[in-house]
């Protein structure tokens, strides 16, 4: 990927300096006047943490790569309403959330049938039925790709709220204050929920531990 | 029970599974239940991390650029939308009441053609007297008025004679009014009535004691009449009429 150079006349950095090197902050700044490298660069850093985030979030590729980039859009459309109150990382992996839960609401409305059929948790939402596979295992690719099914079935099978914070904290290996940030929730909320989510995938992933 | 609880939150919210505190190591050496518990929760952040990472496709930026190009393209037309058209409505809507009030206070209802100025007020001035004829306007004019404000002023009387109906008010009047009322006669002269300057005129109000006054105003081929019967609270109300 070629090296793009941040030219300082053009969008304020002092010398020469690789747009690499910048900040998330001082990229947003540039990205405010239209700047187009400084966005791609953004992006670059994001594409992949997002587009995973929200993959473990609803389980779909294709829909998380378009969600995935709906994210890139509004961060762009709306880098001038950015307050850096928070690191940034914190404000694109809200958006990032909050598309990723509006798409497991739509996605509920339209009352899709499962074969795993509907059972409701201690909180009375629907928990799809996964039950524990308790067949020998063959072989060592078979057992890894089962293995990798089983706990992307397991994470999608939890409520959105439970599952937000566990990929949050275990997958993308946010720390508690910040997934509290994200989610907009207070800290032990956040911790509470993920003890729990926990819990529910330990019961669902007994045979892979 | 309650140090064990204690000690499993802590391990459940530790960032590291590999290092504990001292304490919670001490204790998980004795307690088969809490070392039980952080293997556990071991071995499942283990496994959820274990699961392969997906990445962003390859085309991933060039489908950004020309979704995002998509929408600079909108936002580019957005003036074109129906808040647009809202804002463009609501403005020619004020813009339509304001003439209405302008022509509503007579600003543009100036001196009758080829009599653009009103009268200088430090040039001498003609002296109206209101006439208990209406079809009379009695003027005096000083000799040295010019003939413009001197017919300026005849209209001015003109309009306060039919305001005051040639100085009869109060209960003459309404007696006038309720006597053309029983004779079956209009109630108010086309010359009383002014019409033809688009004067003031009085009619009857609903119970038949009230005087009401009646600014007349044309739009286009439909005259309006907005009635003000001089209460406060009610409010302008449109009457269909045609001359």
């Amino acid at each position: 990927m070629a090296t793009v150079i941040y030219q300082a006349q053009t969008i304020g950095f002092s010398g020469s300096r690789s747009i690499e090197a910048a900040s998330d902050h001082e990229l947003l700044e540039v990205i405010r006047d239209g700047d187009e490298a400084a966005f791609q660069e953004i992006v670059r850093r994001y594409r992949n943490p997002i587009t995973n985030f929200i993959y473990r979030m609803i389980d779909d590729y294709e829909r998380s790569v378009e969600l995935a980039q709906e994210t890139f859009i509004r961060i762009f459309t709306s880098a001038s309403r950015y307050q850096a109150n928070y690191s940034f990382s914190t404000y694109i992996y809200r958006i990032a959330s909050n598309l990723a839960i509006s798409e497991l609401r739509r996605r509920k409305r339209r009352k899709f049938v499962s074969l795993f059929s509907p059972f409701t948790n201690d909180d009375g939402e629907a928990v799809e039925m996964d039950p524990p596979d308790a067949s020998p295992l063959q072989d060592e690719t078979l057992i890894r790709d089962e293995r990798r099914k089983a706990v992307a079935r397991a994470i999608a099978s939890l409520p959105e709220k439970y599952r937000a914070a566990i990929v949050l904290r275990d997958v993308e290996g946010l720390s508690y204050d910040r997934i509290a940030e994200v989610l907009q929730l207070s800290e032990g909320t956040v911790k509470s929920r993920i003890n729990r989510a926990r819990n529910l995938l330990k019961e669902k992933l007994t045979a892979y531990i | 029970m309650k140090v064990c609880n204690e000690i499993k939150r802590r391990i459940d919210e530790a960032d590291n599974v590999e290092s504990f505190d001292l304490d919670i190591t001490r204790h998980a050496a004795v307690c088969d239940d809490c070392r039980r518990f952080a293997g556990e929760r071991a071995a499942l952040k283990a496994l959820i991390a274990s699961t392969a990472r997906v990445n962003a496709p390859l085309n991933f930026e060039a489908v950004l650029q020309a979704r995002l190009a998509e929408v600079k393209a909108h936002r580019s037309l957005a003036w074109l939308n129906a808040a647009f058209y809202l804002r463009a409505g609501a403005a020619t809507a004020a813009l339509v009441a304001a003439l209405f009030v302008a022509q509503y206070n007579g600003l543009f209802s100036g001196p009758p053609a080829g009599q653009t100025n009103a009268p200088d007020p430090t040039s001498p001035v003609a002296v109206v007297t209101p006439s208990t004829n209406p079809s009379s306007v009695t003027s005096t004019v000083d000799d040295n008025t010019r003939a413009g404000a001197a017919t300026y002023s005849a209209e001015l009387t003109h309009r306060e004679s039919t305001i005051a109906v040639n100085g009869v008010t109060g209960r003459r009047l309404r007696a006038t009014n309720t006597g053309r009322r029983n004779a079956g006669v209009p109630l108010v002269t086309a010359a009383e009535a002014g019409i033809g300057d688009g004067g003031a005129i009085f009619i009857p109000g609903r119970n038949g004691e009230h005087d009401i006054t009646v600014p007349t105003v044309s739009v286009g081929a439909q005259p309006l009449i907005y009635v003000n019967s001089g209460r406060q609270q009610q409010s302008a109300r449109a009457v269909s009429v045609s001359f």
